[in-house]
């Protein structure tokens, strides 16, 4: 089947499923280290600790930083990555499969893959948490919806640069 | 025009250089101490305990608590603890003799009990008759359980008063309940030789806070030892990733964990922004980034007189044992030793004899005997 006169051609079309995943990943991880920050913060107020804003805002800058470029073990927006780019193809079958919209599956698709990925570190870790904001329900809620922030914002800028037709109809994810 | 003296000399230059280097080796060969392996066939040893005649306890992570009978590995285990827990760090962590052993013959096992979904810190004690352990009870529980295979701590030390000392990690996964002292998790215990609790523990009383508890606010506390002189106690404790610490404890103390650290998360993130918090004590000296301390000893009388009073702590990461000197000033001076053995160090204790003995942190693992250059 030749594709529609007004489509765009095949590099155009990777391109910006590269912009909406890139988009995706840094909106992940944008929320899910300001949470993971938030958590931490939270559990040491509640062991006693007291905290100004301004220590505040220079944790939550210390963290945007080291998550990404002072990990032991692996960056988390690459871990993010990784999980986003297993998560969406999934997500992009079972739209063509179900027919579901894209600002439902793509969150979802982000939301279990955060919640899949940090529940097996725990098992990987021996029963800890690898990070430690992520730790109780809430924390790991949390987590979640970052990675449903960025489903969403993939699903976003997808529909932006690609026009929306029926999923039978089209081969972009 | 060069004299005949200027010649002669010019050609000594090259056998002086010669001879004073050849002095120089055999000075540093006779300065290095002497490293013999004392007992070896071990798996993962934990821990050493010297018993009166020259005969040695061994524990070993699995559980086994093995005997030295005259320089001899004995086959069979003094003893195998029955409930233990050995996943990722758990293990028979340490062995004490009690202060009385030559009369009582009783000795004191840590060790991780319990299972994956509960699991803790405990202290077992049992009386040595013949090669065998005997009569093993349980004398002491960390509470709560935890979830988790990390961060036991897992050292015993007598205080001159006969009261022992059980340092219990935070468990890894709880590192706020360091804070809490209605949790063992993250402190130092004090019992007495039957498991009770001493009626002048610093939290004796208080309905807000368990007993046993005689400091907190600590991460995984792996070396401990009573200064056979003054009575003081130095603890060594596992920072994050930087931030191992020394410590002096004393009771009634809040060590920082986690309020406080120089060290950061294992994923980059912080623990804290602190280094310091109000109300807590800072470390004597901390090792960042970490060289991951275990055993610590004090140099009481040991072979090596310029040591008098030196705490020496074994380090698994860093491959090494660190000597610390505390200075009266406050002061504090490091000095990596043993790098060239290149094992991890998982205890160091100095023997009836004043040598050092090293345990190096191997499936395959060693006990390490280390004497003075002879004069």
């Amino acid at each position: 089947m030749s594709p529609p006169p007004n489509a765009p051609g095949r590099p155009r079309r990777v391109a910006r499923v590269l912009l909406a995943f890139a988009a995706a990943v840094l909106a992940t991880y944008l929320l899910a280290s300001v949470l993971q920050t938030a958590f931490v913060l939270l559990g040491l107020r509640d062991a006693g600790a007291r905290f100004s804003p301004g220590v505040v805002l220079t944790t939550v800058l210390h963290d945007l930083h080291g998550l990404a470029f002072n990990a032991l073990f692996v960056s988390y927006p690459l871990l993010i990555a990784a999980g986003l780019a297993v998560a969406f193809p999934v997500a992009a079958l079972l739209r063509r499969w179900t027919g579901a919209g894209r600002r439902l599956l793509y969150p979802l698709a982000g939301a279990a893959m955060m919640g899949a990925m940090l529940a097996l570190s725990r098992v990987v870790f021996y029963g800890i948490t690898l990070y430690a904001g992520s730790r109780g329900a809430w924390g790991l809620a949390g987590q979640m919806l970052a990675g449903a922030l960025g489903g969403l914002a993939f699903a976003l800028v997808l529909e932006a640069a690609i026009p929306h037709r029926p999923p039978a109809e089209e081969s972009s994810p | 025009m060069m004299s005949r003296h200027a010649r002669h000399r010019r050609s000594l230059r090259p056998w002086l250089a010669v001879a004073a280097l050849a002095l120089a080796t055999a000075c540093s060969a006779a300065d290095d101490p002497r490293v013999e392996t004392w007992v070896e066939g071990l798996r993962q040893p934990y821990s050493i305990a010297f018993l009166p005649g020259g005969d040695l306890l061994v524990t070993e992570k699995s559980g086994a608590l093995r005997l030295v009978r005259g320089g001899r590995l004995l086959a069979e285990p003094a003893a195998v603890m029955a409930d233990i827990h050995t996943a990722s760090q758990g293990g028979l962590t340490d062995v004490v003799l009690h202060p009385d052993f030559a009369a009582n013959r009783l000795v004191y096992l840590a060790y991780s009990g319990g299972n994956a979904r509960a699991n803790g810190t405990r202290v077992a004690r049992g009386e040595l008759v013949g090669d065998r352990l005997v009569n093993l009870t349980e004398i002491f529980r960390a509470r709560p359980d935890k979830d988790t295979g990390a961060h036991f701590g897992g050292r015993l030390a007598f205080l001159p008063d006969g009261t022992l000392l059980v340092t219990v990690g935070d468990g890894a996964q709880y590192r706020e309940k360091a804070q809490d002292l209605t949790s063992m998790l993250g402190s130092v215990i004090r019992i007495d030789e039957n498991g009770g609790v001493p009626a002048d523990n610093p939290f004796v009383g208080r309905d807000d806070a368990r007993a046993e508890i005689w400091s907190y606010g600590h991460r995984n506390p792996q070396g401990l030892v009573v200064d056979a002189k003054t009575g003081a106690v130095y603890a060594t404790e596992h920072g994050p990733r930087g931030g191992d610490e020394l410590n002096r404890l004393e009771p009634g103390n809040n060590y920082g964990w986690p309020l406080a650290t120089h060290g950061v998360d294992y994923t980059g993130a912080a623990i804290t922004p602190y280094t310091e918090y109000p109300g807590t004590v800072p470390p004597l000296t901390h090792w960042t980034p970490s060289l991951a301390p275990s055993g610590l000893a004090q140099c009481r009388g040991c072979l090596w007189p310029d040591w008098e009073g030196d705490l020496f702590a074994g380090m698994l990461k860093g491959t090494q044992v660190q000597r610390v000197r505390l200075g009266a000033d406050g002061t504090v001076a490091r000095e990596a030793l043993f790098e060239d053995i290149g094992e991890r160090i998982r205890d160091v204790r100095f023997g009836p004899d004043g040598a050092l003995y090293l345990v190096t942190d191997n499936v395959a693992g060693r006990v390490l005997r280390i004497t003075p250059a002879a004069p």
